[in-house]
């Protein structure tokens, strides 16, 4: 660890700790279709070919295992409890030795995600060998936590770009991803998201500073391969074209008037190490009947139908229909529009934009259906307010604001360009959802993509108080997350493990 | 006052008061009942005449119990029938039981049975028998209208009257004498957790990292804000 600074480093072992205490603390399957993810990993390492063809939806073995667990009522029904039993684990034991590895491979609820994450997984299910299912799942879900030090390593070094060498303002805003109970939550099961949080995280940062610190090819082509391979993990990860695109487009307008071989080589090696991992899933999912892209299809499709039946308000999936919704989305209905959507079913609020962005957002763990009681998260509202005044303040603070050549304008819209993209195409998503009639789609976990550009808003709310009491501030902060997860994870142990 | 001193003061109170927050609200949340078979009391799904059985077997006990609780009702009869309810091994052997006297009122209330000590990590039946004279139902849930196709019971065990597969499974409480807060239930909690996991995750790792979320983060989290500041 020579040359990583110590805050950092003592930073990721508190981030491991947590990490490993999601890990196991989470029962297995207990991760939002954690089932099915481990279902496509298994089969890449069992069967060495992607899921989706002949064979059950998980393997034998797993499905074992959740039948003794009751894995299927737990994850759905509030009351419902995994099964506690020594003396039902040893009948299990004995199970798991019987039961068939080899006869899933079947479609799921993830088979038609792009498969970067699976074959990282798939790595350790291989060299586990023939073990019981829950060691290769334990095994798999330490592997996955390993993206949660790659998050908060990104994020220090985002930091590092934004506010320069203050170290203080790094360890809060690295604290804030890597402590973050939601984020280590999704790292800590199988989840694709882990590692679409972990290279968000590194192409933020690698986005800012090649804006900020001028053409760089080395940075460049990490940020190439970075997005790429987001984009062979998730099809969220379409969010991160924008900005990428905005990055390289100003880097090359920087070098219109220094065109040479070496710099011709660089952009070639940004697009190969973009277009590398894109261009062989595209390439493989053509050649075997797949969509590389499934969910953005459906998204980019016209809607099915639905919506508004009273034929009074504007067509259906129309431009006019999406603004009646974004609008219901984020602030209160007005008289005309038509007609009144109903996004969520209401547990923590009615108002979409609070239960799913802030409630969802800060705790809601399992199959989305742990929470707490719904008094804490008017608490963590109070809180996120207070953060969002703090940061609007230390902009107030700066005014007037010399936008004209100014350093942070090309990194800022980076950022902007990043949250708005990952914002769009969830709410268009989540439309095309709600006029098909499917159940509601967005969660607030979808926005941990972004968690490092909202981790640098909490840092940034700590310089608005006064300059000898921000290191207070910053030191409440740590403590607070450390509260947090000790808060969260004591809510799944009583949800999971007491009555 | 030294930037450093203030950061500590900043952390140590921050950490004090929701450590402080979070012992408040876990001595405070206090109950007796120590494990469910995970079935809600929604349909009468055992009608028992005077003499019936009705057994949900088996049940993977976790901890020890001293009383079973139970939602029975007679749907308007004025006197509720004798009842005996009975905890067994696979094989038979009687690990405890108890007694509910007849004339009990209907008013929606669940009976708790004093059954004895049984002992904890083994698989049980729970038979609840009719004594008579009047009919009584036991309440649970059945798989009807299942829930993105969910069974709304447990799939760990099934239930039986006279040794008749029925459609539901009925809704069982064990419980303790005394109440526990959630503090006090914390070390059950965590051996609860430790089952079905691979070989390297066993109680003593729940011990280790709560006792390093505990101790050992604060510690380096404290430190590593000191070397920020430096």
């Amino acid at each position: 660890m020579a040359g990583v600074p110590r805050p950092l480093t003592l930073l990721l072992v508190v981030v491991a700790i947590f990490g490993t205490a999601w890990v196991v603390f989470t029962p297995p399957w207990g991760g939002p279709d954690e089932d099915a993810h481990f279902a496509y990993a298994q089969s890449l390492g069992e069967l060495g070919r992607l899921p989706g063809g002949a064979g059950e939806s998980v393997p034998g073995q797993q499905r074992n295992s959740m039948d003794f667990l009751n894995t299927d009522a737990t994850v759905i029904f509030q009351y419902a409890k995994p099964t506690w039993s020594g003396a039902t684990e040893s009948r299990w034991r004995i199970a798991d030795r019987l039961a068939d590895r080899r006869n899933g491979g079947g479609g799921n609820a993830a088979a038609a995600y792009p498969p970067a994450y699976y074959l990282l997984e798939s790595l350790p299910y291989r060299a586990l060998g023939k073990t019981d299912v829950m060691s290769d799942l334990y095994v798999m879900r330490l592997v996955s936590a390993l993206w949660l030090l790659v998050a908060t390593v990104g994020a220090w070094l985002l930091a590092g770009e934004v506010f320069g060498r203050n170290r203080p303002l790094q360890l809060v805003t690295a604290a804030s991803v890597g402590l973050w109970p939601m984020v280590a939550f999704v790292c800590g099961v199988l989840n694709p998201d882990a590692m679409l949080i972990g290279l968000s995280s590194l192409s933020t940062w690698l986005g800012v500073s090649l804006l900020r610190r001028g053409p760089s090819a080395s940075r460049a082509i990490a940020l190439g391969l970075c997005v790429g391979l987001a984009l062979v993990t998730k099809a969220t990860a379409l969010a991160l074209l924008p900005p990428f695109a905005f990055a390289i487009a100003v880097t090359l307008w920087r070098l219109r008037r220094h065109v040479s071989l070496r710099r011709v080589l660089a952009v070639g090696g940004v697009a190969l190490a973009f277009a590398l991992p894109v261009g062989a899933w595209i390439s493989y999912a053509h050649d075997h009947g797949r969509t590389a892209y499934a969910q953005a299809t459906l998204v980019g499709s016209a809607p099915a139908g639905g919506g508004d039946a009273s034929g009074t308000g504007p067509r259906v999936g129309s431009a006019r229909q999406f603004a009646s919704y974004l609008w219901q989305f984020y602030l209160p209905k007005l008289p005309f529009q038509n007609p009144t959507i109903h996004f969520v079913d209401p547990h923590i609020s009615t108002f979409p934009a609070f239960h799913v962005w802030l409630a969802s957002g800060w705790a809601s763990f399992g199959w989305v259906n742990v929470w707490f009681g719904t008094w804490v998260y008017y608490l963590f509202l109070a809180i996120a307010i207070l953060i969002l005044v703090g940061a609007a303040l230390t902009s107030v603070r700066a005014w007037p604001w010399r936008i004209r050549r100014a350093p942070w304008l090309a990194p800022t819209t980076f950022m902007a360009l990043f949250a708005l993209s990952l914002l769009g195409g969830l709410h268009r998503t989540d439309f095309h959802m709600y006029v098909d009639k499917e159940p509601p789609f967005l969660q607030g976990r979808y926005l941990l993509p972004i968690a490092p550009i909202l981790a640098l808003l909490v840092a940034q709310a700590t310089r608005a108080l006064p300059q000898k009491w921000r290191p207070a501030g910053a030191g409440a902060v740590l403590a607070g997350l450390v509260v947090f997860q000790l808060a969260c994870l004591g809510l799944i142990l009583h949800r999971y493990y007491d009555v | 006052m030294s930037s450093r001193r203030i950061a500590l003061i900043g952390f140590l109170g921050a950490l004090g008061a929701g450590l402080l927050a979070l012992l408040l609200a876990s001595v405070l949340m206090r109950g007796e009942i120590k494990q469910t078979d995970g079935v809600l009391p929604i349909y009468p799904v055992a009608p028992l005449t005077a003499g019936s059985t009705v057994c949900q077997e088996p049940i993977g006990l976790a901890d020890d119990l001293e009383n079973v609780r139970y939602q029975v009702g007679t749907l308007g009869k004025l006197n509720g029938p004798a009842m005996d309810v009975t905890v067994t091994t696979a094989s038979g052997v009687v690990l405890g039981e108890g007694h509910v006297a007849p004339g009990w009122k209907d008013v929606g209330n669940p009976h708790t049975v004093n059954v004895g000590h049984v002992k904890g990590d083994q698989e049980v039946s729970v038979c609840i028998r009719n004594r008579g004279p009047a009919r009584a139902y036991v309440y649970g849930d059945i798989p009807n209208g299942t829930f993105l196709g969910v069974r709304p019971t447990d799939s760990t065990s099934s239930a039986h009257v006279n040794g008749q597969d029925v459609d539901g499974d009925i809704t069982l409480w064990f419980t303790a004498n005394k109440r526990f807060s959630l503090i006090q239930r914390i070390p059950a909690m965590l051996s609860h957790a430790a089952h079905f996991r691979p070989g390297f995750v066993g109680k003593g790792l729940y011990w280790a990292l709560l006792a390093a979320m505990l101790l050992l983060v604060p510690f380096l989290l404290g430190r590593a804000l000191l070397r920020s500041l430096r």
